[in-house]
């Protein structure tokens, strides 16, 4: 905790003061899913929530990290941010300019200010072209030079991200991975943009490469002014280039603040996993690894309330019950687990040497052990209430009676979790968590900080 | 006896643009329940190590030379059926791509099941039943009723652990798994490793892991091997390694990862980059982007020593192939590795390693590439890259 205060050289960190460059807010994009033309008369098809409301702000000359696992919409948010793909709802403004109202001609200007670099320098570089004309195509399209002072611009472009001038006439497979994204790095400077959006600028190189853009990018940053939204899904990156971080899952926001204040307490739970489970280049770090249950739900039907809280393991009982956290837990996927389950394989454990058995032949004791064990449930549940409505639960599987199992379940266990959508609470200087946990009536509540 | 016994092995790839030597007089050991961890970049011969263990080499690839001994027999000696009977049963492989692994026409579980059926002789209900608790161990929630899915119909990291179910199918001694993990988000890749480090104890099988991803070697493995361009550069147990590197591309790997906690401004980086295979530089491989590398570097070949004595060592010994070991070099190593708590409070007294230079001109990444990169582009980076891809893909 001593070293936290330094403060990162270039003032980048006094920013509070200056407007942001770019404002984003309510950003939203739905795409149209159920497929097929059938689907579509028939009115089946439903939405896919890659992106909903999400609202940003970067600041000039700040990076903006951005990290969540895949399929929580860091690249749509990074796309539609520059119109590459329309956004549905929402607006974002450059320097008080809204890009969503602008003109197609309007917004090809705009591009000038704002850049984005690629993911996979492999694909994003035309083969058929040379380098000099990959980087010099932005000065043809908007019209900044031609001739002399066209290969003269290229030279230093290339120059400024570490290539060489005689590189101008190679064509991109004769580059490595690394000077491949220094060129696709050198077209985006081409138009001496404002912005440049980065979406996964390094995840495809090496490890050594990989610190090469890493510097280049922080470089070019001091040099040129630039502000950066950097995506990634390697945390151990966006701490080390980003002031501010946001966390996305299912296409929300759940934190977002200073780099610092991300990745120490207060955390949002998703976030305290996330940085849990980076493995630690040290084989002497014994930290306790968060392991979440199951994956990123689909954002084709997201869950109700916090998106979290099927995965989450701090989902908050309901006042007057006080259970252990990991009992507690295990009734809810419980709960999740019998809400798309109508046969008892979905919920019982399976047992070595056993063929292929029917368990609607199983005795209640044995089938409730069963279930205990696929749940790591014990036995007796600590809360005595929670153990009587286990055993109900129990009965009406029995007798094969699901709904009023699920029926059961829904009546004992509510987490407010599943009730309310949290808002962005304010846990410290420009520093928001979308948990219920940091909430006004959340009598837990952690202490605020300053 | 050691559990897996490899000895001299060069692998060479003859390609239009002259001959690949991928793996380059590689030697090592794995014990029996060892977690045997392969670290270094594209390009290094990892890949192509874990094929040669296998036999697994096809053309225009060949195993030039070496012996690989699997409990104490010759694998290389062995006729082609027999070999088969060594895969799946004795040695299983993962891959990074999960997808491509599993047959998109048969079920999860028939595939599982097959491997069963074939290796152990077991009937179709008792290779079912095996099947359904093997994809318990590996964590697929209702492994019964999720028998007959298809791959399509699970996500990357659940087939990944289809793929970990099939390999374990047979109780194989030795597990291979090139990049188990890289494709998949952290938060299920951590799920992955720890189900893969429980099942390989609970089932007493050794793991060579192959990765670029030092955090994992440190979470899993007992001994590394460093490798670059074909070559072994370092060999040492996890601590040794990460808190006392030997070798200056082990130390520059270490340094050039960003770590949590650490608010240095600049990342230490290794100039250049993999060179061409096609043509290994003379001498040490890695001289032309070592900092500490003197004419010597330029002419001698460093051999694997005991940086401590200099000396030759045996397959399973502390080793780095360095031409300081040897007293060949006029200077010495200059870094300075330093652990540092990492910043993660509440818990803030953990050991953090980290590897700081002190020599004078540090490692920079800025200027070094033009001067680096051109020479290498020059030689004839197309080839490198294609090479490269075929080996590590």
């Amino acid at each position: 905790m001593t070293t936290r205060t330094t403060i990162r050289e270039g003032g980048r960190m006094a920013k509070t003061a200056d407007s942001p460059i770019l404002e984003v807010e309510n950003l939203t994009k739905y795409y149209e899913s159920g497929g097929g033309i059938v689907d579509t008369l028939l009115g089946r098809s439903r939405e896919v929530k890659a992106l909903d409301g999400v609202d940003l702000a970067l600041y000039p000359g700040e990076t903006l990290g951005i990290v969540g696992e895949s399929g929580c919409g860091k690249t749509t948010l990074a796309q539609s941010l520059l119109r590459l793909i329309e956004p549905t709802a929402g607006t974002v403004r450059y320097k008080g300019e809204d890009l969503t109202a602008a003109s197609d001609d309007r917004l090809r200007a705009l591009r000038k200010d704002i850049q984005y670099i690629f993911q996979d320098p492999f694909a994003s570089l035309n083969p058929r072209l040379t380098v000099g004309d990959i980087v010099g195509e932005p000065l043809d399209i908007h019209d900044i030079a031609e001739g002399e002072a066209r290969t003269e611009r290229v030279n230093d472009l290339l120059e400024t991200v570490g290539l060489n001038q005689r590189h101008a006439h190679r064509y991109p497979h004769e580059f490595s991975g690394g000077q491949r994204q220094r060129i696709g790095i050198a077209r985006a400077l081409a138009v001496d943009p404002e912005v440049i959006v980065c979406d996964e600028p390094v995840s495809a190189l090496d490890v050594s490469v990989q610190a090469q853009i890493l510097n280049l990018l922080e470089d070019l940053q001091d040099e040129f002014g630039l502000s950066y939204i950097v995506i990634a899904h390697d945390l151990s990156v966006v701490e080390h280039v980003a002031d501010r971080v946001g966390v996305l899952y299912l296409g929300e926001l759940a934190e977002v603040g200073p780099t610092e204040s991300v990745f120490q307490p207060p955390y949002h739970p998703y976030a305290e996993a996330l940085l849990s489970a980076i493995p630690e280049p040290d084989p002497g770090w014994k930290g306790d690894r968060i392991l979440l249950s199951g994956e990123v739900p689909s954002p084709l039907n997201p869950p109700s309330g916090c998106r979290f809280h099927t995965r989450c393991p701090k989902i908050i009982q309901p006042e007057g019950t006080d259970m252990a956290q990991s009992e507690w837990r295990a009734l809810m996927d419980l709960k999740q687990r019998l809400r798309s389950a109508d046969s008892l394989e979905a919920v019982t454990a399976v047992r070595e040497g056993v063929e292929d058995e029917d368990r609607s032949q199983l005795s209640r004791s044995a089938l409730d052990t069963r279930v205990r064990a696929e749940f790591h449930l014990p036995d007796p549940i600590g809360d005595r209430a929670a153990e009587e409505v286990f055993g109900t639960v129990i009965d009406h599987l029995r007798d094969d009676a699901f709904e009023a199992a699920r029926a059961a379940l829904n009546d004992a266990f509510e987490s407010p979790c599943e009730r309310t959508d949290p808002a962005l609470f304010d846990v410290g200087e420009d520093h928001g968590i979308a948990c219920l946990l940091y909430g006004d009536d959340h009598p837990d509540s952690p202490t605020r900080t300053g | 006896m050691a559990l897996l016994e490899v000895e001299d092995l060069t692998v060479n790839f003859y390609t239009e643009a002259g001959v690949v030597t991928a793996v380059d007089d590689l030697s090592f050991r794995i014990e029996r329940g060892e977690k045997f961890g392969v670290v270094g970049e594209s390009g290094a011969g990892k890949s192509v190590t874990a094929l040669s263990v296998m036999r697994l080499i096809e053309d225009p690839g060949r195993i030039e030379s070496g012996t690989v001994r699997f409990d104490g027999e010759d694998l290389m000696e062995l006729s082609e059926s027999d070999v088969r009977d060594v895969r799946g049963n004795d040695i299983a492989m993962i891959f990074q791509d999960a997808g491509t692994a599993l047959n998109p026409v048969y079920t999860v579980g028939e595939q599982i099941a097959e491997a069963i059926r074939h290796h152990l002789d077991y009937d179709d209900a008792a290779a079912r039943d095996r099947a359904i608790r093997l994809l318990d161990d590996v964590g697929i929630p209702e492994p019964a009723a999720r028998y007959d899915d298809y791959p399509h119909e699970f996500s990357g990291g659940m087939q990944q652990r289809v793929v970990i179910a099939m390999a374990l199918s047979c109780d194989p001694d030795l597990l291979i798994a090139d990049e188990p993990t890289t494709a998949l988000d952290v938060t299920i890749e951590a799920k992955i490793l720890d189900r893969l480090e429980r099942l390989a104890d609970e089932y007493d099988t050794a793991i060579q892991l192959i990765t670029h991803d030092l955090g994992v070697i440190a979470e899993m493995c007992d001994r590394v091997m460093v490798m670059y361009a074909g070559r072994a550069v370092e060999k040492a147990t996890v601590e040794e390694l990460y808190y006392d590197p030997k070798h200056p591309y082990t130390v520059g790997l270490m340094s050039a990862i960003p770590r949590i906690g650490d608010r240095q401004d600049r990342l230490q980086t290794i100039p250049g980059t993999m060179p061409d295979l096609v043509e290994v530089p003379s001498g040490c491989s890695f001289h032309p982007r070592c900092p500490f590398a003197e004419e010597a570097c330029t002419r001698k070949r460093p051999p694997l020593v005991d940086p401590a004595t200099g000396d030759g060592v045996g397959l399973s010994d502390r080793a780095a192939a360095c031409l300081a070991y040897t007293g060949d070099l006029d200077g010495e190593l200059d870094y300075e590795v330093e652990v540092k708590g990492r910043d993660t409070p509440p818990d803030d007294s953990q050991p953090d390693p980290r590897v700081g230079r002190t020599d004078s001109e540090p490692l920079r990444a800025d200027s070094d590439p033009v001067g680096t990169d051109t020479d290498l582009l020059d030689q004839n980076d197309d080839a490198d890259d294609d090479s490269g891809g075929r080996q590590d893909g």
